[in-house]
């Protein structure tokens, strides 16, 4: 299994705000999803990968080729094989979804007018229908329409579900699950708050926050493994003195009632504590507390 | 390059026509009114240019279609140069419109001439036709040589902020003409005496022609470096 994407090392600053060595990878047949609070680095991340932003430093490679050591004709090349979904409908305010179509067309040796004159239909997007006039949902929709019919090998989101309602969401959820299905070789990176989206869907995460990797797993480690503790002060205690877990591993937040401590592994935490009540983690609990939890 | 000219096209064309249209109107009123094809054609070939330039670099800035589009299969030196050859594409569409707009009045002006007065019939159809194409085609170069100075600081820093700056570029330039016109007042009258018979005349266009495409070029090239290291 080839990485589709790698990123490694990379540095980009801004005035106030810099991208620290920063490194995950896209495989083939997986879902990559990006997490992090607002202005974390996911963004810059997907620019960078993207050439939209030149990084100060580190390694892209998109296919197995160095970014940095490609022409800017080599490039466009490799940007065939890539579709890209941003949080906005990028088109100009007076084209229409034929127009687009059209757009793309010139643009993408691989462009499959029937797929995007079915999705299109599918999904409700009148041809004369203009840019300024669609939703929030159906601006995603025509985004992702035309990212899914030209065959890209690679698929980049960068918000793209934010501010749709659920069956939108799930309609787009069903429409990425379709594209890996398809045939092999195919990956995506997706960046979202939407944790719930994720957990569907993703088959790994990774964490950027002010500008470094906090974690990179696999979703599974997360929702599969993990959980969250709902301890008393001497459940605390108990956890600390047993000796299961590495002392330094283990997050909590205390709260009212009680401390929620997020556990590694919940099976083994249930085997040493039956008594006290353990849910699995949803990348929600699992972020906070990572992220913002007291080190235990 | 032929992604951006047809995304240029595709996602201006409706406003083209209208702009056009609406320019001829405007023309041949502004022309009639003050009895001279050469007014309208001059006004309409720097207007309409400027209108249409302006409308097409705005759509760079619509809902982020820049940042967008350097995601499609294009380079940073297509996008540039496909942008040039559309503005290049409304010069000469601009050229159009104004001398349509003066043969329209040129023409009514000499079937009709107590219904349209066009004060330039004194010179004869021919020698007022040849005056209105020799200006305007001179005007539509100088706004070429306009936007050659203009366009990399818009590739640099965007319509939005370079529009901020150019203005009071422009004002120092012309400060700076105006100063030197006072200090060599006699040489600025002598060179401008000869306009009409030089740079009007097929030579002098010609020879201005060949000038500033290649300053237009020149700019292009600058452009590209600009664009080639800008971060959105």
């Amino acid at each position: 299994m080839s990485d589709l994407l790698v990123i490694r090392d990379l540095c980009k600053s801004y005035g106030d705000f810099a991208l620290q060595n920063v490194g995950f990878s896209v495989p083939e047949g997986c879902v990559v999803g990006l997490v992090g609070g607002n202005g974390a680095g996911k963004t810059t991340a997907i620019k960078a990968a993207l050439g939209i932003v030149h990084a100060d430093s580190g390694s892209i490679r998109l296919f197995g080729e160095e970014t940095a050591d490609m022409s800017s004709t080599r490039f466009s090349q490799v940007k065939q094989h890539i579709g890209v979904v941003f949080d906005t409908c990028s088109f100009p305010s007076d084209s229409t979804v034929k127009d687009i179509g059209a757009i793309m067309a010139s643009s993408y040796a691989a462009w499959d007018r029937r797929r995007f004159a079915d999705l299109t239909e599918a999904w409700g997007l009148s041809a004369k229908k203009k840019a300024s006039d669609l939703s929030r949902g159906m601006g995603m929709k025509l985004s992702l329409a035309c990212a899914l019919s030209h065959d890209a090998d690679l698929l980049i989101l960068d918000e793209a579900t934010a501010g749709l309602d659920p069956l939108a969401r799930e309609d787009a959820l069903d429409a990425l699950r379709g594209y890996l299905a398809e045939r092999d070789g195919r990956g995506i990176l997706m960046s979202s708050h939407i944790t719930s989206d994720l957990e569907k869907i993703a088959d790994y995460l990774v964490c950027i926050e002010d500008g470094r990797i906090a974690f990179s797993c696999e979703k599974d480690v997360v929702t599969g493994l993990a959980g969250i503790a709902h301890c008393r002060e001497a459940d605390v205690s108990a956890l600390l003195a047993c000796g299961l877990f590495v002392p330094g591993t283990l997050r909590a937040e205390r709260r009212a009632t009680e401390t929620a401590v997020l556990v590694p592994d919940r099976f083994a935490f249930a085997g040493a504590f039956p008594r006290v009540q353990i849910d699995p983690a949803s990348i929600d609990d699992y972020l906070s507390l990572t992220l913002r939890g007291d080190v235990l | 390059m032929k992604t951006m000219l047809l995304a240029d096209f595709i996602t201006t064309r409706k406003y083209l026509v209208q702009q056009c249209v609406l320019s001829v109107a405007i023309g041949l009123f502004v022309g009639i009114a003050n009895h001279s094809a050469l007014l309208a054609s001059n006004m309409l070939v720097v207007m309409l240019f400027v209108m249409l330039s302006i409308s097409l670099l705005a759509l760079d800035e619509q809902n982020g279609w820049q940042r967008f589009r350097l995601t499609l299969p294009v380079s940073r030196k297509q996008v540039v140069m496909g942008r040039y050859v559309s503005l290049l594409g409304v010069a000469i569409l601009s050229l159009g419109v104004c001398l349509l707009t003066a043969a329209i009045m040129l023409g009514v002006g000499s079937a009709a001439p107590g219904v349209v007065v066009v004060d330039e019939l004194v010179e004869g159809l021919a020698g007022a036709a040849s005056l209105i194409v020799g200006s305007a085609v001179a005007l539509c170069l100088v706004t070429l040589l306009a936007m050659s100075i203009s366009l990399p600081a818009m590739f640099r820093f965007g319509m939005t902020k370079a529009t901020r700056f150019l203005p009071a570029l422009c004002l120092l330039l012309f400060c700076i003409a105006v100063m030197l016109s006072a200090q060599y007042a006699a040489e600025v009258e002598a060179l401008l005496n000869a306009l009409p018979t030089w740079v009007f005349g097929p030579v002098g266009l010609a020879l201005l022609a060949v000038a500033v495409l290649a300053i237009y070029a020149a700019s292009c090239a600058v452009s590209v470096r600009l664009y080639e290291s800008r971060d959105f």
